[in-house]
């Protein structure tokens, strides 16, 4: 894995001079090995997984993959720019509503609906990003909190039609759900397949490409100058202003994109479950994707796929758990148990599995950053010793 | 006229309930800047104790002893589960809370069922127990829960202003730093105003309980009130905050009241008090921040 | 201001003999930047020293170390006990008021109340009676007894800090920075109460500064401080000839 992705290293986890088991230059070939290894393990179980599993399962892991796009935006507000929105569920709702209406009542195709999504939760974000700029740490929290507590409600109300539409308390189904066409069952190696299995397949696949592209154009914006703006003003608000970064652009064009990103996910969960309803978009949800930032790694790219694995199966379990005699199946202390979950998280897991990960990494690989020609410090001589605070020390090789 | 002081008069229950919350609330939001999300269900926790030592003891002993478990409960929560956090990072210590709060419901649900409870009132209730002003009826029950409200708060503002350890806890609030430099053991005076937190929002949930009936989440929808009334008390004002609650009270109780009335806005009669909390909110927090009373926080570049 | 010589507590023999505060060889640090390098000072019973310094020096660091607000290494020994391993609250009650920097009242709390916490360790009943007498002494402070301490100004809320740290009739006082950001004649009429106090409560003083002319004039001793390390010592005299002292620190 890519030392790129990760934001949140600190100077205190790198390791004394030659602890690491394996070092490596940046680019080298060997570098690339590593990566790529790295990446195998990744892709390969991912791309695996569809085949072998049963339908019910690769559906649930349909929904990881919404969900971690879900995430994904979450973090850019959350994590990249630390601003506590805990209301980011409702754009996720919109999303997925957005698309089962326009699929149902007004037949449209599904993947044609993607931009409308994308581009009302834009407008949203936006909208929203407005009184973000006033409000601040945990005022806006409690802001979003009301929104999140808030959006259900909006969707079943009768009058003006809203609860026809959205199908109120029940929810709607989607009418058509996404089924393969000829080509991609040849391209799957699927044609043999009963057709809910085929579906199921394709289903996958849809999102799972769906998430690598969002997955790449969030991670170059990130990389970008916007992006490093963002950071900046996470980071230091006052100090990033003084710098010229135009503070109230930044902040709402980050809250519009990130309300864009996550209204996809929730287009991408109404095609997972073939339906929405009010309940999965609830202050519940709104804790569970918290809870899911938190313990996959909050401003980190790869927390978020982790975070929605942790979160969708957490749920799966602790909503199934009994220990019996003391929790009977369906008792309601079921939820004490996703409470203690929370608190645990809270307690050993700060920065999420990826941290954890990355520092568990960093014992044993080591890779040597390259340093630009033509600099007075040449390259591959130089060692990044970070026990010595921050400072660059010149060591010939 | 009549309809309208009665409107007056039913909200003012709701009024007392939300003040002593929000108190809780802007106790703990002014000394730690955090917003202590497991508020409601730990007085959903005391009203259901005070409601089950009610059938061994009178109502006020059963209150009090809540009251005082509460204060236990509180001060635990913040010793072991809050104080280990760093302050100025928020997310964990909002995970927890909401960890707390789902802990106390599943409890509360495990040990007293899902059903609703009747909470005996703690006042006179008879039906003909009020006193006639202007042709509206002023019950008793409500003079009496806002006596209620008005010893506690009472007593709030004695302890923090008369006693030394009132004055660490404003200490606390105003510079930390400079608390710790004048001997105050930080630590402990937090947990004083948790454990004081806990025991109003029990006090709140019991005053409010004869009305709503005790299920495990009746008071998730009075803490959003509270949480509005201490938004537009300006969350650092323990005087605003009792002002604004019952400003909000009696603006739901009016709006809810004229609602009914006009066409397009029946939705709101149900779940109009959420909205108009959060619009509330949002409004106040966009053109107001300080709210009614707060203070204005200056920050210097 | 003779009605405040019962107002300190200095003046009585303690078990660290003459030496009041004694600071060796400590370093300090935030996370993994160092700021204090093997810092070396002593502070006599009864003493006025100051530690000057330029900006980043690790002027308030040196202070800090001292109440332990910060991670540190080395010895820091108070009246002849060792609080190098204790926490705040502990040091504060064995006697050290500081004043930190940009005052440290308490904004939301009036006046009287800042005084009145600032006797927080104090277990006597004379309480009201000092407050009653840093009322005479700063009468300006009386007039706003109940003014909240935000809306003074600048000057009034140094002097509220400085007596809210006599409060607790301290043993030694730490002044951190005290002129920063105040008007000239304000200052000077600061450094005379400092050596008011001084002279008359014989409570030991450690200031640290960055414009030293006052603070050399109060003090006995002094120390420079540059990036991190002790550079030089004297007594108040000689660092005022001193031309490389007076070059970077009184503007000569």
């Amino acid at each position: 894995m890519s030392d790129l992705m990760e934001e949140t290293t600190t100077d205190a986890d790198a390791p004394k001079a030659s602890a690491a088991m394996f070092t490596f230059s940046e680019g080298t070939s060997q570098h690339r090995m590593f990566q790529l290894i790295g990446w195998a393990f990744f892709f390969v179980p991912a791309l695996v997984i569809p085949y072998i599993l049963p339908n019910f399962r690769v559906s649930q892991f349909g929904q990881v993959i919404a969900f971690s796009v879900a995430l994904l935006g979450m973090n850019m507000v959350i994590g990249y720019s630390g601003l506590l929105s805990i209301g980011h569920i409702a754009f996720m709702g919109t999303g997925a509503y957005l698309t089962v209406i326009l699929v149902n009542d007004n037949r449209w195709d599904v993947w044609m609906t993607l931009p409308v999504v994308i581009i009302a939760n834009f407008v949203f974000g936006a909208l929203l990003g407005f009184p973000a700029l006033k409000i601040k740490g945990l005022y806006l929290a409690l802001v979003t909190l009301a929104l999140a507590y808030t959006f259900p409600i909006l969707l079943k109300i009768d009058e003006w039609g809203i609860a026809r539409r959205t199908g109120g308390d029940n929810g709607k189904n989607l009418a058509e759900a996404v089924k393969p066409p000829g080509w991609a069952r040849s391209l799957l190696f699927i044609n043999g397949r009963k057709p809910q299995e085929q579906q199921a397949i394709y289903q996958y696949f849809c999102l799972f490409v769906l998430a690598l592209i969002c997955f790449l154009i969030v991670r170059n914006i990130i990389k970008s100058r916007p992006g490093r703006s963002m950071i900046a003003i996470r980071d230091n608000q006052i100090g990033a202003a003084v710098s010229g970064v135009p503070l109230n652009m930044t902040k709402v064009l980050t809250f519009a994109i990130s309300a864009a990103v996550t209204g996809v996910s929730g287009s991408m969960l109404a095609v997972n479950l073939n339906s929405v309803g009010p309940t999965s978009f609830d202050f519940n949800y709104a804790i569970l994707t918290i809870m899911g930032l938190v313990l996959g790694g909050v401003a980190t790219l790869h927390g978020n796929w982790v975070g929605a694995l942790l979160l969708v199966f957490i749920q799966d379990l602790t909503s199934r758990v009994s220990i019996p005699p003391i929790i009977p199946k369906g008792s309601p202390l079921t939820r004490a148990v996703f409470g203690i979950v929370l608190v645990l998280v809270a307690f050993f897991m700060p920065g999420g599995v990826v941290s954890f990960a990355t520092k568990l990494k960093r014992k044993f690989v080591r890779v040597i950053p390259q340093v630009p020609k033509g600099s007075s410090m040449d390259t591959a001589t130089l060692s990044v010793d970070s026990s010595e605070s921050g400072t660059l020390s010149g060591a010939a090789r | 006229m009549q309809l309208f002081l009665q409107r007056v008069f039913d909200s003012m229950n709701n009024g007392a309930s939300y003040a002593v919350v929000a108190i809780a609330l802007v106790l703990i939001f002014k000394a730690t800047t955090l917003v202590n999300f497991a508020q409601a269900n730990m007085a959903m926790f005391g009203s259901y104790l005070a409601w089950w030592f009610h059938g061994t003891v009178p109502i006020w002993i059963a209150i009090f002893l809540a009251m005082a478990l509460s204060a236990v409960g509180g001060a635990l929560i913040e010793r072991v589960l809050i104080r280990p956090f760093d302050p100025s990072d928020h997310l964990p210590v909002v995970l927890i809370t909401f960890g707390v709060a789902a802990i106390l419901e599943a409890t509360a649900g495990r040990f007293w069922g899902l059903e609703f409870h009747k909470f005996e009132s703690p006042f006179p209730a008879q039906p003909d127990d009020y006193i006639g002003i202007g042709g509206a009826r002023l019950r008793y029950e409500t003079l009496g829960t806002l006596l209620a409200m008005g010893l506690m708060v009472a007593a709030v503002f004695l302890i923090l202003n008369r006693t030394k350890i009132g004055l660490a806890f404003r200490a606390v609030s105003s510079n930390v730093e400079s608390a710790r430099l004048v001997g105050v053991r930080t630590g402990r005076t937090l947990q004083f105003g948790w454990a004081l937190a806990a025991a109003l929002g029990t006090l709140g949930g019991t005053l409010v309980a004869k009305q709503t009936n005790l299920e495990p989440a009746f008071m998730a929808k009075l803490v959003i009130f509270a949480f509005a009334a201490a938004v537009l008390g300006g969350l650092d004002s323990i005087g605003g905050s009792v002002i604004a609650a019952f400003i909000v009270a009696i603006i739901q109780s009016l709006l809810v009241g004229y609602a009914q009335s006009i066409p397009g806005l029946g939705w709101l009669k149900s779940n109009f008090a959420l909205v108009v909390a959060f619009v509330l909110i949002l409004v106040v927090l966009l053109f107001k921040p300080a709210g009614l009373y707060g203070t204005k926080r200056v920050e210097r570049v | 201001m003779t009605a405040t010589s019962t107002l300190g507590s200095g003046g009585s023999a303690g078990a660290g003999g003459n030496v009041m505060l004694s600071v060796s060889k400590v370093d300090a640090s935030y996370g993994q930047v160092q700021v204090l390098r093997q810092v070396s000072f002593t502070v006599d019973r009864g003493e006025v020293v100051v530690i000057l310094g330029a900006n980043g020096a690790g002027k308030t660091t040196t202070l800090r170390a001292i109440c332990q607000m910060v991670s540190t290494s080395g010895e820091i020994i108070l009246d002849g006990q060792d609080i190098s391993k204790s926490d705040t609250a502990s040091i504060v009650r064995m006697g050290v008021a500081h004043v930190p920097q940009g005052r440290g009242t308490f904004p939301e709390l009036s006046v009287e109340d800042n005084l009145e916490v600032g006797a927080y360790v104090r277990k006597d009943n004379e309480i009201r009676d000092d407050i009653a007498r840093w009322f005479d002494a700063f009468p300006r402070l009386g007039e706003r007894k109940s003014q909240l301490a935000g809306s003074l100004s600048g000057g009034e809320q140094q002097m509220l800090a400085v007596a809210r740290a006599m409060m607790s009739r301290p043993q030694v006082l730490l002044l951190d920075e005290p002129s920063l950001g105040l008007a000239p004649l304000i200052i000077e009429d600061l450094f005379s109460r400092f050596s008011d106090i001084n002279r008359e409560t014989g409570t030991t003083m450690l200031v640290v500064e960055q414009n030293a002319n006052l603070a050399l004039e109060i003090a006995t001793r002094g120390y420079v401080l540059e990036a991190g390390q002790i550079v030089l010592t004297g007594t108040a005299d000689e660092l005022r000839v001193n031309p490389a002292v007076r070059e970077a620190y009184l503007g000569a």
